[in-house]
């Protein structure tokens, strides 16, 4: 795989457009994901997406071949999004960036579920919620997530089982847990 | 079982892992609400993760990345390239101001005595005992004795420096200190010297300036990318 990486990422450099194009389809969703989860703001999501490729292809010599291509690229995307927010911090707030576009939102009963998570979400620490991300939307394995943000596995973790506990405890207060509902594993 | 142990298998439920059920597990959720809610959370929040949409991107985004890419590629060649004549114009301008102000240096008054082919040889040691005999004037500089003009510059440097000094202390009017006699070409030499060097930090300053002000820094504030 990393060698595939190593290839594509060759033929980024010489030029080949059709090797550009493949980078950009073969990450865009797991980029855009990421953004979307981490921003709450489609439009934004969208902008900080294209500009974290245009990074990409930009530090694409600084890649190390040696290390898989997928935890470079979320690394740089949580860093572009931490700097967005942070700019984004300093503009008056004219949009309500809880809300998903209406297209995204899922039609069935679960709607009301998948709100309360992502609310939840929203109220967990930056680092808690990059990791809740990383792994159970965009299934990364606890040391790609480790390698993106740099830091060990074992902090990974830590963040990751506290980031459920508190998301589980939001879901609690909020009445969405309820005894019926308990299964035995 | 403990709450703890309890929690351990409730994140070895969301890790994916297969639990097997236990009797002491069974009977700790029994007796503990706490656990029994935590984990018919997980479940629920199990299902909502897989029940999420995944945000899809328009469908000319690839397009637009790419052309945007190439784009951004060109810019900063261009840029690189810009960058580099002018770097190279500036170092250019730098060099000519330098020999400028070089050729504007004082030169010295008497040429350097040669030793002509057609003079007689003991003419010539003659010549060498009578400048030893009589000692050089003051405030006439040394003419250079290596082949080289640039090589006796510093050579001449020093000498410039003790003529200045010699100005300064004859400026500084010390009650009671006789002051030093004032050497005219020494006086020249030094306006001169600071006139060529004033034209050489101004230039200098205008081209870094321009330089400075076309091509500002990169952008360092991002930490990895």
């Amino acid at each position: 795989m990393w060698a595939e990486d190593a290839i594509l990422v060759k033929r980024c450099l010489k030029g080949d457009e059709f090797a550009v194009q493949s980078l950009v389809e073969r990450f865009q969703s797991d980029v855009f994901g990421l953004c979307v989860r981490l921003l709450h703001h489609r439009q934004d999501a969208e902008d900080v997406t294209q500009e974290v490729f245009l990074r990409i292809f930009r530090s694409l010599r600084r890649w190390d071949s040696a290390r898989p291509l997928k935890p470079w690229v979320m690394g740089i995307t949580v860093n572009r999004c931490r700097t967005w927010i942070s700019q984004r911090a300093k503009k008056p707030e004219l949009v309500d960036y809880l809300h998903e576009t209406v297209a995204n939102r899922p039609e069935d009963d679960s709607a009301e579920l998948v709100r309360e998570i992502q609310v939840a979400l929203k109220g967990l620490r930056w680092e808690y919620r990059t990791v809740f991300v990383m792994y159970h939307e965009r299934n990364l394995p606890y040391e790609d997530i480790a390698e993106a943000l740099e830091k060990p596995v074992g902090t990974i973790k830590t963040w990751l089982h506290r980031a459920r506990l508190e998301v589980l405890e939001k879901l609690r207060d909020r009445g969405m847990i309820s005894e019926v509902e308990h299964e035995l594993p | 079982m403990n709450c703890l142990e309890c929690q351990e298998l409730l994140q070895q439920k969301l890790d994916g892992a297969a639990t097997a059920p236990s009797l002491e597990f069974d009977a700790h959720l029994g007796i503990c609400m706490k656990c029994r809610e935590l984990h018919a959370g997980a479940q629920l929040l199990l299902d909502g993760l897989r029940k999420q949409a995944s945000p899809k991107l328009p469908v000319d985004f690839v397009k637009r990345t790419t052309a945007m890419v190439f784009g951004d590629r060109r810019e900063r060649r261009q840029k690189v390239r810009s960058r580099l004549y002018i770097t190279a114009a500036l170092a250019a301008s730098v060099i000519v101001m330098v020999l400028f102000a070089y050729a504007m240096l004082p030169r010295s008054p008497v040429p350097a005595p040669k030793n002509n082919d057609g003079l007689a040889k003991q003419d010539a040691i003659k010549i060498e005992d009578k400048k030893k005999a009589t000692p050089e004037p003051k405030g006439i500089e040394k003419p250079p004795e290596r082949p080289s003009a640039i090589a006796a510059l510093p050579t001449r440097w020093v000498e410039a420096t003790r003529d200045h000094a010699n100005v300064v202390l004859a400026a500084a009017n010390f009650d009671g200190v006789e002051r030093l006699p004032i050497d005219p070409t020494a006086t020249e030499a030094a306006k001169e010297m600071s006139d060529g060097v004033r034209t050489v930090t101004l230039n200098t300053r205008k081209a870094f300036d321009f330089f400075a002000r076309e091509f500002p820094m990169p952008d360092l504030g991002e930490r990895r990318d």
